[in-house]
């Protein structure tokens, strides 16, 4: 990380009377001010720190005390008489400290000369940078380890009213014209109440517009309001401020760029609260939060373009699945022409030969070496036509299925989706009647999803020449009294051959010009494999009517409706 | 004139359908040229006597039906039996109208090729026997002079001796010469004969301007 904040550290600590270090966590001196070398001479850096005390007994002192103050939250006092002090009573150290951006903890050492007597002003005045300076460090805290800008602003606020030293601080983005308003984004302190009804503006049209904050954001420069109950610009408010008890403000504005953004504005209980020091602080606050805006809303962009990306892909993904499966539900039909040509082959073959045979047997001389020899090969490729069965058997029970709950109702209405080219080409009409309970099953949505295509694509074969009459299709999902899922496809078509209704499910037995015969013996094999049944009948409509019924997924919480509502 | 004895040319990428169609066809007395592939029947030289082409549809690179059309263009009038693993109907409608003698779909029985096979073998003997008499008719009009064409290509449309004299300006005696010269060379029996030999040779009366 970049060493933005020590930077500003070394701005700040210049910024300062008094002699100032600035320590590592071994209590090696990372930097110093001018004041600081001013009391102790030049100091290299790495020396330990222990170089400023005058003999052991003090540095012993010395190392205790910075050990206190790294293992406390900062705000532990001590008198020590180290080297440089001009009174017996040494310098009165305060250590207080900072984690930097790279997440290295430093510790802030402020030497105050001690005072041989009380001087109230003085001690007030120290109490106040003190306070300054422990408000920055925990501002600057809150502002690297929050991961959102809400939380960061919100951490500086608490920060600046920790102790209670000021009344209410806020935290307002400018809005662009034409609203031209400032829009609190963040406040704290006990006066908190008084941002209820806030109302902020930088235009230079209206009253609101001149008052403390709307001066600050136009001349892009801090304002401090010096006393509530006088100044003229501040009337708007004035009966506000006056019950909450609030007498001045400084407004900070902070930038990108020329750009003012936002302001940050601290309110205390007492005119005139706000010196060059406070003001200072504040500044440079400002500052690190325009920094940690831009860095901000770096972040937001850089995750808004990783989550359009995931998304994106998540898209593409779910897009691929659904053609890869599409693909796959196409095959079949290509698999079945080819697997016809491929299984022919053999069987032309082996026609052939049988009838060779016969004629060399037949001749007057029987040629038997002939004969022999197409038999051989008759017997060859009624081997092939087998491996080629046995293939084909293979490539459907071996096709891993994956057994997954899946909702009926879906499965159907995706495969009828998958045919609606064939539907508008037969000028079929196809009706629906699923289930409102979307009962559910257990079961490999590809095979299953083979099995409502064949049906379907049989049932609209089937209607096809209906020329007297519509050519409908129904199909229909239920479930059974005896916890079966029954889908049924039904058409219109000339029906079946009630003698040969067994003999449909038998492989390469069609009663299609352009069928194989593979269809039902192989969605039967498949309803099985899933425990279930399919069967033919006649129907209502006069035509074939096709059914399976599988056994349905029952568990409790599909039985409650909130989630069956739910089901997607 | 001696005919070579015919045979079939079988076209298949399976070699267990090459075996066996061998089998069946030698079994029947048949000659039998076995190519695996398009390419390689086209590069082979084509068997004397009449013959026929059994031609599986679906064949790696060129399939039959472009080998079909292939063909037609070159002016090859080779009778084809396609055979096919699964054909629909479309392709068997382009095969038919492209004029193949037969589309069976294997597993066929073995007497509906044979039986195609004789449709197509026979086919191609006539068209040898038409093109052979087509040889010597041209080679016949080949000898005739350029007025003795031109005689001919006129008797054709039915005109009189008459007539044609007029037409060519010459004497009716010299048509007449000339007539009798073009059906002796031709070796025409009649002016019927003679005009059915012009209609097979595709002459047409010579422009009158």
């Amino acid at each position: 990380m970049s060493p933005i904040p020590v930077a500003s550290l070394r701005d700040l600590i210049e910024a300062l009377a008094e002699p100032v270090l600035i320590l590592r966590a071994d209590a090696r001196i990372l930097m110093t001010n001018k004041a600081a070398t001013a009391c102790f001479g030049e100091m290299p850096a790495d020396q330990d720190i222990r170089i400023l005390a005058p003999d052991d007994a003090v540095a012993d002192d010395l190392t205790t005390f910075v050990r206190c103050c790294a293992r406390g939250q900062g705000g532990v006092e001590r008198t020590l008489s180290l080297r440089g002090a001009r009174s017996a009573a040494g310098f009165r150290c305060r250590g207080s400290v900072i984690r930097a951006l790279d997440g290295e903890d430093l510790l802030i050492l402020r030497l105050v000369e001690a005072p041989v007597g009380p001087a109230a002003a003085t001690e007030a005045e120290l109490r106040r940078l003190n306070w300054a300076l422990g408000a920055y460090a925990r501002s600057s805290e809150a502002l690297i380890h929050s991961d959102n800008l809400d939380d960061a602003m919100d951490g500086i606020c608490r920060a600046i009213v920790a102790n209670d030293v000021y009344a209410l601080t806020w935290v307002g983005l400018v809005e662009p014209p034409p609203s031209k308003s400032i829009r609190i984004v963040a406040g704290a302190g006990r006066a908190i109440s008084y941002l209820e009804n806030l109302e902020l503006s930088w235009s230079d049209a209206a009253a609101i517009g001149m008052g403390p904050s709307g001066s600050a954001v136009r001349q892009g420069r801090p304002h401090i309001l010096r006393d509530a109950l006088t100044e003229p610009s501040f009337a708007p408010w004035r009966d506000q401020a006056r019950l909450f008890d609030l007498r001045s403000s400084v407004t900070v504005p902070f930038s990108r760029g020329d750009e003012v953004i936002g302001a940050i504005a601290v309110y205390a209980d007492r005119p005139d609260a706000f010196g060059p020091e406070e003001l200072g602080l504040f500044e440079k606050l400002a500052e690190e939060l325009a920094f940690a805006i831009g860095l901000q809303e770096a972040r937001a962009r850089l995750k808004a373009a990783e989550e359009a990306r995931r998304a994106a892909e998540e898209a593409t993904r779910e897009t691929q699945a659904e053609l890869t499966r599409v693909a796959r539900l196409l095959t079949v039909g290509e698999f079945a022409s080819s697997l016809a040509h491929e299984i022919n082959q053999p069987i032309a073959a082996i026609m052939a030969n049988s009838e060779a045979a016969l004629r060399w047997l037949a001749r007057d001389v029987p040629d038997i070496a002939e004969a022999c020899a197409a038999t051989q090969r008759t017997i060859r490729d009624a081997k092939r036509a087998g491996d080629i069965v046995k293939r084909t058997r293979a490539w459907f029970a071996n096709d891993n299925p994956v057994y997954a709950e899946l909702d009926i109702n879906d499965a159907l209405e995706e495969t009828l989706r998958f045919t609606q080219v064939e539907q508008r080409q037969a000028e079929v009409t196809v009706e629906t009647d699923l289930s409102p309970a979307r009962p559910r099953v257990l079961g490999d949505r590809i095979q299953l999803q083979q099995v409502m295509l064949n049906l379907i694509v049989n049932g609209i074969d089937a209607v096809k020449d209906n020329a007297d009459r519509p050519r409908l299709l129904k199909v229909s999902s239920g479930l059974t009294d005896t916890g079966e899922v029954l889908v049924s496809v039904e058409d219109n078509g000339t029906g079946l051959d009630p003698s040969n209704t067994e003999r449909l499910f038998q492989h390469f037995f069609t009663t299609k010009t352009g069928g194989i015969g593979l269809g039902l013996p192989i969605s039967r094999s498949i309803i099985e494999a899933h425990r279930g049944r399919l069967w033919a009948s006649g129907g209502a409509l006069g035509g074939a009517l096709f059914l399976f019924a599988l056994p349905a997924l029952t568990s409790p919480t599909l039985a409650s409706p909130a989630q069956t509502g739910a089901a997607r | 004139m001696t005919e070579a004895s015919a045979s079939v040319i079988v076209v298949d990428d399976d070699l267990s359908v090459r075996e066996a169609l061998e089998g069946l066809l030698r079994s029947v007395g048949m000659n039998v040229v076995l190519f695996g592939s398009v390419q390689a029947f086209l590069a082979a030289k084509p068997p004397e006597g009449p013959c026929c082409l059994v031609l599986d549809v679906r064949l790696p690179g060129q399939s039959g039906l472009d080998l079909q059309d292939e063909l037609a263009r070159a002016g090859v009038r080779l009778p084809i039996i396609f055979i096919t693993g699964h054909g629909d109907i479309p392709m068997s409608v382009r095969a038919m109208k492209a004029g193949a003698v037969e589309f069976l779909s294997k597993p066929f029985r073995d007497q509906d090729l044979l039986d195609a096979i004789q449709v197509g073998i026979e086919r191609d003997r006539q068209r040898r026997k038409d093109d052979a008499a087509q040889g010597a008719l041209q080679e016949k009009f080949e000898v005739l002079t350029p007025r003795e064409r031109q005689i001919l290509a006129l008797v054709a449309t039915g005109r009189l001796n008459k007539q044609i004299a007029g037409e060519m300006g010459v004497s009716e005696i010299t048509v007449k010469v000339h007539r009798g010269q073009v059906m002796r060379k031709m070796g025409a029996r009649s002016v019927a004969d003679l005009v059915r030999m012009a209609d097979r040779l595709g002459l047409s009366p010579p422009d009158r301007t």
